[in-house]
């Protein structure tokens, strides 16, 4: 029980210790981020713009009763950009990136390639886990701070055809709510949720077991858990970010 | 006894099948991802009306609001999505690479009749009814939470939480899970029975079961949004 439990930080600090000795060939890390990050570019602009717009009516509803359309841009983007924006695009990489990533290694753990590459004495964790780790977390970041500026765009968008927004109204209320912790929180959870789909993936793509029907496993158990892991991590660093932003006073308030 | 009786008999019997498959062993996790989405509510909703009201005392309808009307239901159904059509695709894609529907046509038989619509009236049937279970499970989690470890009373909390969410949003929120569980089942259907062969078959499978839904699920729930609330 407690080894199954430590199994994962034990991978994670395999992984860590081994990109002090690279040993994946030159421009290894570049493909991968090409083939993760690209495919997925597209995505994550299209739903980066919708969760924007979702947020955007969800808020001007809510507003609405109050006659307080006013603070629909600040309002808006602070909400998105705090919590909902890198949650959904979040459960969206992991879909894309995360998925991929485990149902490309554990379809070279079904076929034995990864033990072909132990058996010509090269550490597969260092060899396959390693530059796939570093992509993953770097491009996932990158892509989540894309669809974060396009849910900006998304909100701004529906604000000024659809909700009867002034413009320059609504990009005027921004700064007055988005503050310097909003933002770096916004910049910190992206980081985590890029770890955290890079962690996932790589641990249960790399110990997929059971022929073709293992990976489809891999594949569900990693999505599964990303989302989870994403919603606690989430409440963890927006816990923190509050308790911190309460004792040195940068709360935001900014009114 | 007809044929056509044993029939449906049997596919009633796939159908509590992938319903348990897919909704009874999903509870668990969805109730542990809910209940950190309706702290994270309360949280960031004490945040934001600091920021614009300079009190507290609406806090629980506004999250109680956005949890019925938004992330409820479309939360529940990512994870869901995840879940069923990962599964979904994966074992249609195993089924497809080693023959099996090739074997049941050879009998005269509809794969899509005979696996496919049984499965995807389970994954509609969880989904509904997991948003309902969710929704409940964000209630009583935001209010047990809420009223002790963040400085709410608990009665104002209970009496603040329905002000705004009405039948109206209920039923919303139950419309939009029946359009995503519809979409999850149709999607993840179609991405395993075009898989290729072999592991890296069900691998991609898989993975565009899981991406396909998420994506149709954010693409559906803007549109679901604009047309039910506004």
């Amino acid at each position: 029980m407690m080894a199954s439990m430590l199994a994962p930080f034990e991978f994670l600090l395999a992984t860590l210790r081994s990109y002090r000795r690279p040993l994946w060939p030159h421009g290894e890390v570049i493909n991968q981020m090409h083939q993760v990050g690209l495919g997925s570019m597209i995505t994550v602009i299209f739903t980066g713009a919708f969760v924007g717009a979702i947020m955007a009516v969800q808020v001007s509803l809510e507003l609405r009763d109050f006659g307080a359309q006013g603070f629909l841009g600040g309002l808006t983007t602070s909400v998105t950009l705090r919590n909902v924006g890198p949650v959904l695009i979040a459960f969206l990489l992991a879909g894309k990136v995360g998925a991929y990533t485990s149902a490309e290694l554990g379809n070279m753990r079904v076929t034995d390639q990864v033990e072909a590459i132990r058996c010509l004495g090269i550490d597969p964790i260092g060899f396959l886990i390693a530059p796939r780790f570093l992509a993953v977390v770097v491009s996932s970041f990158l892509l989540l701070l894309m669809g974060l500026l396009f849910t900006l765009l998304g909100g701004l968008a529906v604000a000024s055809w659809q909700l009867d927004v002034n413009t320059l109204y609504f990009l005027r209320e921004i700064p007055r709510f988005v503050t310097g912790s909003s933002f770096s929180m916004a910049l910190v959870k992206s980081l985590v949720f890029g770890t955290l789909i890079a962690w996932i993936s790589c641990y249960r793509g790399f110990f997929t077991k059971g022929g073709s029907a293992g990976v489809g496993a891999a594949v569900r158990r990693t999505a599964v858990e990303c989302l989870v892991w994403i919603l606690i991590a989430d409440y963890v660093t927006s816990f923190i970010f509050n308790r911190l932003g309460e004792f040195f006073g940068w709360g935001g308030i900014a009114v | 006894m007809s044929a056509n009786s044993a029939r449906l008999k049997r596919d009633f019997r796939t159908f509590i099948d992938s319903c348990s498959l897919f909704a009874v062993e999903s509870v668990g996790v969805l109730s542990l991802a809910i209940s950190f989405l309706a702290m994270i509510l309360v949280v960031e909703f004490a945040f934001h009306m600091k920021l614009v009201l300079k009190q507290q005392s609406l806090v629980p309808a506004f999250a109680t609001q956005m949890m019925f009307r938004e992330l409820g239901p479309v939360v529940t159904c990512l994870l869901l999505g995840s879940r069923i059509g990962a599964s979904l695709a994966a074992e249609l894609a195993t089924m497809k690479g080693t023959d099996q529907l090739d074997a049941l046509r050879s009998f005269g038989v509809d794969p899509v009749r005979y696996l496919v619509i049984p499965r995807s009236l389970g994954c509609v049937f969880s989904t509904v009814t997991l948003t309902w279970i969710a929704m409940a499970v964000a209630c009583f989690v935001s209010y047990a939470l809420a009223s002790h470890a963040i400085g709410f009373s608990p009665g104002e909390f209970k009496n603040a939480m329905f002000a705004f969410s009405k039948w109206h949003d209920f039923v919303g929120a139950s419309v939009k899970a029946l359009v995503f569980g519809i979409l999850i089942a149709v999607l993840s259907s179609r991405a395993g029975l075009q898989a290729k062969a072999g592991s890296r078959g069900v691998g991609e499978a898989a993975t565009e079961a899981v991406v396909r839904s998420s994506v149709a699920i954010i693409l559906s729930d803007f549109f679901l949004t604009y047309f039910l609330y506004t």
